[in-house]
């Protein structure tokens, strides 16, 4: 028998401005809105190093990271945050981010590691639903690979 | 407002009017809401009456145009003389494609230039060609603002453009002083002295704490360079503007109308304390003291809000700091429509809603205009975006009359008696903040932040809850698709590459000892009270790049950290 405990503990996320930008109108209601579907929202600050966002995400054990980006450097601090997420064996973590995205750099995201990209004009109500839909996807499938 | 009214009357007939045939009304169609509220937030009565502005004296408080306290106008004549400044924002990453925009868009009709800088850029201590930068950055630019890091970038980007011809607006936040020290620089080498320059610079550093906060100096260096420009322009720049109060970023933050005018006075205030404490007079610099405020979607309350804020700005300049010029109490405005009101869906609307809010700016007197492009929630302005704006300002000004006599709404029941009281919701908060120690002490406690955020999450609720509306995105979602031919401006694939060679050529070429003096010479200066503007254009015309500028005073001054100030942190925990 599954054990459905794993799914139905408090979606835990961190949220965190990446690069140098400091747009924080969309990050504000983005934390609020997931504190108001139930999820447990940490909010990392602004001007931290990929370094920093990855250590906190495993030490607050979260799972689910988003970044928001609008000054143009998603590139870089999307495919650093990737990849130290591999190395330090936090792949379990989901991965979003969103912000002012050229759509090519969109597909090459995506094809790079990072789960979802939303862009302006997303439903916060669509991100609330991929959320929780792909947690739960992970959840029962690391209970499967437990059983 | 008038002797002759019978308020009595009026009052008595509204009542009656409001007991009978409303009343009768509404038990057959109830109103759509129970309350309408402004975007501020500001309760809406059904009906406005003389009774509403009964207290409002006509000479005292309104006066005619061009004269005190300006309600109605800073000048005489105002748009029957010439429209306002047409200045759209411009910057790409590479000078050469910025020069290119600027060429484009003073051809289609713009009559002043406006920068925006690099975000990454212009934030960075080190430069583009430094292997860190790449490692930091991921090697690119990003799409919007200009990328200018020694003179010799600047030389490209101002190519063909004489500076004694355009007015310009400079907006690197983070560090204005040295962009003005780059555009005096190139203007001396085009043989244009720095008094003939006219133009602005956004020097207004205590938006960075709480506003657009990005990398920074400790407040009381950014308020040190404050006075600096301002005592520096002052003495060799007449025309010139030597701030911009950017009450739009703080806007655009997420604030009401009245929050946005009372942290901009209130950080006036200090500015303006700072520069009397050096010495300088008020009729000094209350001439030369622009604001920039948004428009939000609320048409008539942005018209009761820029007439508020040249009330309240001219009685602050006579009443209370004691400014004997009349120049000193006209508040000159730019506007900007707010960006955050735009939408990615049906990006064709914002077409409309620029316009909407043009006009209102209009409306309300301002000197220059932004009308945001329609493609501004999707990335940096194309030219197509921008040519359907510059011809939005055209048809404000020569098709819709509304430009044939000045500020037309005066006398509007409801217009004057919501200028009244933006008027006094503004003051009172400003005196909240005054009480909490002014800007400063409104920083530090993470007030100014709490406030926004607060505002951000009230706007949000609005919009589920069903109060607040925007088409497409919260009502009326169709499966029209956007018909507009949008195309990403994307930079130049070479742009980079480009940058950084000729980063390195400047390196090779210039003379590393002069580069070496004049940083060190910034740096002493820095550390002392010396006036800093005369060092760094030493700087810039020794070919120091701006991050090596910005490298040497982040040596002396430390950074900020914004993250220390309490805010959507604690909020959520």
């Amino acid at each position: 028998m599954t054990e459905p405990k794993q799914s139905k503990k408090n979606i835990r996320v961190l949220l965190a401005k990446g690069g140098t930008d400091a747009h924080t109108v969309g990050i504000i209601t983005l934390a609020r809105s997931f504190k108001d579907a139930g999820m447990e929202v940490i909010f990392a600050g602004l001007y931290i190093s990929p370094e920093e966002i990855v250590s906190e995400a495993i030490s607050e054990d979260v799972d689910v990271l988003g970044i928001s980006q609008l000054d143009g450097n998603h590139m870089g601090t999307f495919i650093k945050v990737r990849k130290l997420l591999d190395e330090k064996e936090a792949k379990h973590i989901l991965f979003i981010g969103g912000g002012m995205i050229p759509r090519q750099d969109v597909e090459e995201l995506k094809k790079r590691g990072i789960d979802e990209v939303f862009l302006p004009g997303t439903p916060v109500a669509e991100i609330i639903d991929y959320i929780k839909a792909e947690v739960e996807k992970r959840a029962q499938s690391e209970i499967k690979s437990a059983e | 407002m008038a002797d002759n009214i019978n308020y009595k009357e009026i009052k008595k007939r509204e009542e009656e009017w409001e007991q009978g045939p409303v009343r009768e009304f509404l038990s057959q169609v109830p109103e759509r809401y129970d309350q309408f509220f402004s975007h501020s937030g500001i309760p809406i009565k059904r009906i406005y009456t003389p009774v509403d502005v009964s207290g409002v004296d006509y000479l005292r408080d309104l006066n005619f145009p061009g004269q005190y306290p300006f309600t109605r106008g800073v000048y005489p004549t105002m748009y029957r003389a010439r429209p306002w400044t047409f200045r759209p924002e411009t910057g790409r990453p590479s000078p050469e494609e910025t020069n290119a925009q600027f060429k484009n868009i003073l051809a289609t009709g713009a009559t002043g230039l406006s920068l925006g800088a690099n975000w990454t850029w212009m934030q960075s201590d080190v430069d583009p060609d430094d292997a860190s930068f790449a490692e930091l950055y991921g090697g690119q630019l990003g799409h919007s603002g200009y990328c200018a890091c020694s003179l010799k970038d600047w030389e490209i980007m101002f190519d063909g453009i004489s500076l004694d011809r355009v007015s310009t607006s400079l907006n690197d936040i983070h560090m204005v002083q040295r962009e003005l020290a780059f555009y005096i620089a190139i203007a001396k080498k085009q043989g244009v002295s720095p008094d003939k320059l006219t133009g602005n610079c956004e020097n207004d550093p205590l938006q960075l704490y709480y506003a657009i906060m990005v990398d920074t100096f400790p407040p009381e260096h950014n308020l040190r360079l404050f006075v600096d420009t301002a005592e520096f322009c002052k003495k060799h720049m007449p025309q010139w503007n030597f701030t911009s109060l950017s009450a739009y970023n703080r806007a655009e933050a997420g604030l009401t109308q009245i929050q946005e005018l009372a942290f901009g006075f209130a950080d006036a205030i200090t500015y303006i304390e700072a520069c009397l404490e050096r010495g300088l007079m008020i009729d000094d610099i209350a001439p030369r003291f622009p604001f920039y405020f948004g428009v939000h979607n609320d048409l008539l309350e942005n018209v009761a809000k820029l007439r508020a804020a040249r009330r309240i700005w001219a009685r602050l300049m006579r009443e209370r700091f004691g400014a004997k010029n009349p120049e000193s109490w006209r508040m000159k405005i730019h506007v900007q429509t707010e960006g955050r009101t735009t939408s990615a869906r049906m990006p064709e609307l914002n077409v409309i809603r620029a316009a909407l809010q043009g006009l209102s700016a209009v409306l309300g007197g301002v000197q220059s205009l932004h009308i945001t492009t329609f493609d501004e929630p999707l990335g940096t302005p194309t030219d197509y975006a921008q040519y359907l704006s510059v011809r939005t300002h055209q048809i404000i000004a020569y098709e819709s009359g509304v430009t044939n006599t000045i500020d037309p709404l005066a006398g509007s029941y409801y217009v004057e008696s919501l200028t009244n009281q933006i008027e006094e919701e503004t003051l009172k908060l400003l005196r909240e903040i005054e009480g909490m120690g002014g800007a400063l002490g409104a920083i530090r406690r993470g007030f100014y932040l709490r406030q926004i955020e607060r505002n951000v999450l009230r706007e949000q609720a609005e919009r589920i809850k069903g109060t607040r509306i925007v088409v497409e995105e919260d009502a009326f979602i169709s499966d029209q698709k956007s018909q507009l031919p949008y195309q990403e401006q994307i930079p130049d694939p070479q742009g980079w590459d480009k940058l950084v060679k000729r980063l390195k050529e400047v390196r090779a070429t210039r003379n590393q000892s002069r580069v070496n003096e004049a940083l060190d010479n910034l740096k002493k200066a820095a550390q002392g009270k010396q006036n800093l503007i005369a060092f760094l254009i030493e700087a810039v015309e020794a070919y120091c790049t701006a991050a090596e500028i910005n490298r040497a005073l982040k040596e002396v001054w430390g950074n900020y950290n914004h993250n220390a100030v309490p805010h959507l942190t604690l909020m959520l925990r």
